[in-house]
């Protein structure tokens, strides 16, 4: 038997509470879940524990600003604060992911970030950028060629396409082609300095290209590094070098998903199939990079693939990422040969491998190399080959790269020497 | 400050909301001018003693106009007439400078002019004018203090982008702002409106019709169309959302203000375009400078003049540029040519014919106000038509239209007024809002009760009285309903907020 009485039973006083609640509670709820969001992202983005770095960024997040009359004055200060709020947002990159999801899925953009991300397999390409040729990029390279060959070593140039060239079929018919017009001018470019293996056609194989890169990455997977390998291998062949083959059983680690540069850019939330990190691997790596003299580097670091983040950087793995130099030696009997690599990010992948076949191999990135003149290193370590193996993007859209590198590496010092001053 | 940005939404309202209702309600403008301050400061660091000091004069030549209540009507003009020439010396100088200099050739001469725009500067100069003129005609005594005057001109609501208020409606509201609750939810509902239209349809499609005009030249016929309509919807949902956001934080601080928007893009004419869109600028040239020209009431020829005129003025108000001009006149000769020539023929046509050329009548005037130059403008009014040499299709206008077709499809539901039922009913259940409005605003006949826009016979309106029509209250299902309708628009907005830079709205250079 309910106790409650009808309503016009009630006392005075319950009709007051009820009127009150209708006429000054709930019609303010809305306004007090605003005000109660905003001020919660306030009180987070001032007490919870601030990050220093983003992986989803791969860059360090911002501090809070110093004050000063001056930077008031000037406004800096304020967008210091705006800068610093905006990477100090409570759960950052989950706003970041529901922006993806939205974005792709409820608004169905195909394009999120300038990156496609509505591609049938979940190919990730980015819109091309527009490049321009130095002039003296062709009689640079014709001068290292005849630099290396004087050295005494023969010189094998590389070119590897970039994604967006090897699916450029699969590229909105609306964006430039930027990348298929400079091509050609970088590959002739690079033939001046010597006998070029160009990597299009192989990595553009509509049966393999798939595998060849990474969906959510701008680099190729181990099996485009590994196809990369065999190719070089047997143009090196051509040029009477020797580069033996890896007869060990390769088997596949899975160490998870995977979202790469393109992955992180529009987060998971706009991307249609994460990769999975899976590195075919020989039983035990051979080779070591040398550091102060030892040789305990490991060519693979397993800790970066493992890493329990899930937007971290895992092609860090190869090689423990970019080095302007390093010198990798492999005491197998098996392993021949001296090689000099001269290369950007695509080479860490092929170094990993390249590694496991050669004596001794040396990479140098110009991107970060500060160290002595290509010439006068090729003529120290006395290569067996030098292979100077680059895409369009790492050469003619680097700021800090200075096409001069290919004959004089002080170039390139004075040049960053210069954009650290703010000279460039 | 943009209203869309992560400072203000995740420090500026909390801390702004916590001050205004820290002190007691006969003092709420102190914290409201000081947060105006902080938040107009926040971009224009040094600019801001430039709106307060707009604000200082504008307060004390109003105390003179109210004392000089007896002397006679040519000192009272002399002395409007030096108090709105000085108001107007700033817009004059940052806004319209170098262009009066490179228009009369003296090109050199204005190369040397480099004089930042002030943020709102068109905005609360036009209320400052208006708060002069009100006084000399007597429809005002003035504000009470300075602080309250200041409070209104300032007032970070309407700052940056409008609406143009007028103290006579606002200003009294401002004596004691009191937390009202159903103007509180009501006031949240349209700020989280607005943001979700800001960043997350505005900004999306700002992203395709900027790349599409950033190449000069349209590719195509149908590029320029998709490039045109994508503007006209980007422009409405940007410029109302700033609105929404305005009018809702002005709620949720127990103030309200007038509409600005009433679904333009179902007008049925030129003239019923500026009846709904940007209302509060409409009404302000109608009052201060179209009626004073002598209205509609003329002879034909100086109807002309007045609308040419009173047009021209509203375009050049938007940006020192031919472009804008041509835009304001384009919209002057409509109004004219509906009025004396197929206004008529246009209304006895099917209702659904009329509101086609209403919204091609905006959408044409879209393409001058977008373009960055005549010669755009020229190549896109060529292509549209088909009379230049670009195809009829290309992959642009495919790609255009794959990257937002579900953000025009929301847009021009939205535009078309799909929310306005539900919207409608919340505010008549949740604002008290004043009395003889609330017709207009819950009116679901398709026009405006008023006429708001120079061209019209209706003479000014009469200073709205407050009067406060009580909301019943609402039920707990309703009120679930909002909570959670805010919590979506809101928590889709943040994440855009949160994603996207800066990303002011384009208004804010005007």
């Amino acid at each position: 038997m309910s106790m409650t009485p009808p309503p016009d039973e009630r006392t005075p006083g319950s009709a007051r509470v009820r009127d009150l609640v209708r006429s000054r509670v709930l019609p303010a709820l809305a306004g007090v879940a605003l005000v109660g969001f905003v001020g919660a992202m306030a009180a987070g983005a001032v007490a919870l524990p601030h990050q220093s770095r983003s992986t989803m960024d791969g860059r360090s997040l911002r501090g809070f600003p110093d004050a000063s009359a001056s930077s008031v004055e000037d406004g800096t200060w304020m967008t210091g604060v705006e800068s610093w709020l905006d990477d100090h947002v409570p759960a950052r990159d989950r706003w970041l992911e529901l922006h993806g999801t939205l974005a792709s899925r409820a608004l169905r953009a195909p394009v999120v970030d300038d990156v496609l991300v509505d591609d049938p397999q979940g190919m990730q390409l980015e819109k091309p950028v527009e490049l321009t040729l130095p002039d003296a990029l062709g009689a640079n390279a014709q001068q290292l060629g005849r630099d290396v060959r004087a050295a005494g070593a023969p010189i094998l140039w590389v070119y590897v396409p970039r994604k967006e060239e090897s699916f450029a079929d699969r590229l909105p018919a609306a964006w430039p082609d930027y990348y298929l017009r400079t091509a050609p001018l970088m590959k002739a470019a690079m033939r001046r300095g010597g006998p070029l293996l160009d990597l299009t056609p192989l990595l553009s194989d509509p049966q393999h290209r798939d595998d060849y890169y990474w969906r959510t990455d701008h680099h190729w997977t181990p099996a485009g590094a590994l196809a990369a390998v065999d190719a070089i291998a047997a143009r090196a062949g051509q040029l009477g070098v020797t580069i033996p083959p890896d007869v060990r059983p390769y088997t596949t680690h899975h160490y998870g998903e995977y979202l790469g540069s393109t992955g992180r850019r529009v987060t998971r939330g706009a991307t249609k199939r994460p990769d999975q990190f899976d590195i075919p691997q020989p039983s035990s790596w051979r080779a070591r990079g040398c550091r102060a003299g030892v040789c305990d580097q490991p060519v693979f670091v397993t800790s970066k693939a493992t890493d329990r983040d899930p937007y971290a950087n895992r092609y860090l793995a190869f090689t423990g990422g970019d080095h302007g130099y390093q010198r990798i030696s492999n005491p197998d009997p098996a392993a021949h040969g001296t090689i000099m690599l001269v290369k950007d990010s695509f080479g860490d992948a092929l170094t990993t491998y390249l590694a496991e076949r050669v004596s001794t191999l040396i990479t140098i990135d110009e991107r970060h190399y500060t160290g002595a003149d290509l010439r006068k290193v090729v003529a120290a370590q006395k290569p067996d080959l030098v292979i100077v193996m680059h895409n369009q993007v790492s050469v003619l859209g680097n700021v800090e790269f200075d096409s001069t590198a290919w004959v004089d590496m002080a170039a390139t010092k004075a040049h960053r020497a210069q954009a650290a001053e703010g000279d460039g | 400050m943009v209203f869309t940005s992560t400072v203000f939404l995740f420090a500026f309202l909390p801390v702004a909301l916590l001050a205004f209702y820290l002190v007691p309600s006969r003092w709420r403008c102190a914290p409201l001018l000081a947060m105006s301050a902080v938040f107009y400061a926040w971009g224009e660091p040094v600019l801001v003693v430039l709106i307060l000091l707009t604000s200082l004069f504008t307060y004390a030549w109003g105390h003179l106009l109210v004392r000089s209540g007896e002397a006679p009507p040519s000192r009272r003009r002399a002395l409007l007439l030096v108090g709105v020439a000085v108001v107007l010396v700033p817009i004059a100088a940052f806004k319209y400078l170098h262009f009066v200099l490179a228009t009369v050739g003296l090109s050199a001469l204005a190369d040397d002019v480099h004089l930042p725009l002030p943020i709102g500067v068109s905005f609360y100069t036009f209320m400052a004018v208006g708060y002069l003129i009100d006084i000399h005609r007597r429809r005002d005594d003035g504000a009470p203090s300075l602080l309250r005057f200041s409070a209104f001109l300032t007032m970070f609501p309407h700052l940056v982008a409008g609406p143009i208020v007028r103290w006579s409606h606002v200003g009294p509201q401002l004596a004691r702002p009191r937390f009202q609750a159903g103007m509180f939810g009501y006031g949240a509902l349209r700020v989280s409106g607005g943001l979700f239209k800001k960043a997350v349809l505005s900004d999306s499609v700002a992203a395709v019709v900027d790349s599409m005009y950033a190449t000069g030249a349209p590719t195509s016929t149908g590029a320029a169309w998709v490039a045109t309509i994508g503007y006209s919807l980007q422009i409405y949902l940007d410029f109302s959302a700033y609105s929404d956001i305005a009018i809702g934080l002005a709620a949720m601080m127990g103030v309200h203000f007038d509409e600005n928007f009433r679904y333009p893009y179902v007008s049925r004419s030129a003239r019923e375009f500026w009846q709904r869109w940007h209302i509060s600028l409409g009404t302000w040239f109608r009052d201060y400078l179209y009626i004073p020209l002598g209205g509609s009431r003329v002879r034909p020829i100086v109807l002309w003049r007045n609308l040419l005129v009173v047009w021209a003025v509203t375009g050049l108000w938007h940006g020192a540029a031919w472009t804008f001009i041509l835009w304001g006149t384009y919209f002057g000769v409509l109004i004219g040519l509906e009025r004396t020539v197929w206004g008529r023929a246009v209304e006895r046509t099917p209702a659904v014919v009329q509101h086609c050329y209403g919204l091609l009548v905006a959408v044409l005037g879209w393409v001058l106000f977008r373009s960055t130059d005549l010669h755009q403008a020229s190549s896109y009014y060529l292509a549209m038509f088909g009379l230049s040499d670009a195809p009829a299709w290309d992959p642009t206008a495919t790609f255009a239209l794959d990257r937002s077709w579900v953000v025009f499809v929301i847009g021009a539901l939205l535009a078309a007024g799909i929310a306005r039922p539900f919207m409608d009913r919340a505010q008549q259940l949740l604002e008290a809002v004043p009395a003889p409005r609330l017709e207009a605003v819950a009116g679901t006949s398709g026009t405006p009760t008023s006429e708001p826009v120079a061209g019209t016979d209706v003479e000014p309106a009469a200073v709205s009285t407050l009067t406060q029509v009580a909301p019943a209250g609402i039920g707990a299902g309703l009120a679930a309903v909002l909570v959670a309708v805010v919590a979506v628009l809101t928590l889709a907005a943040t994440a855009f907020v949160v994603a996207t830079t800066y990303s002011p709205f384009i208004y804010f250079r005007f």
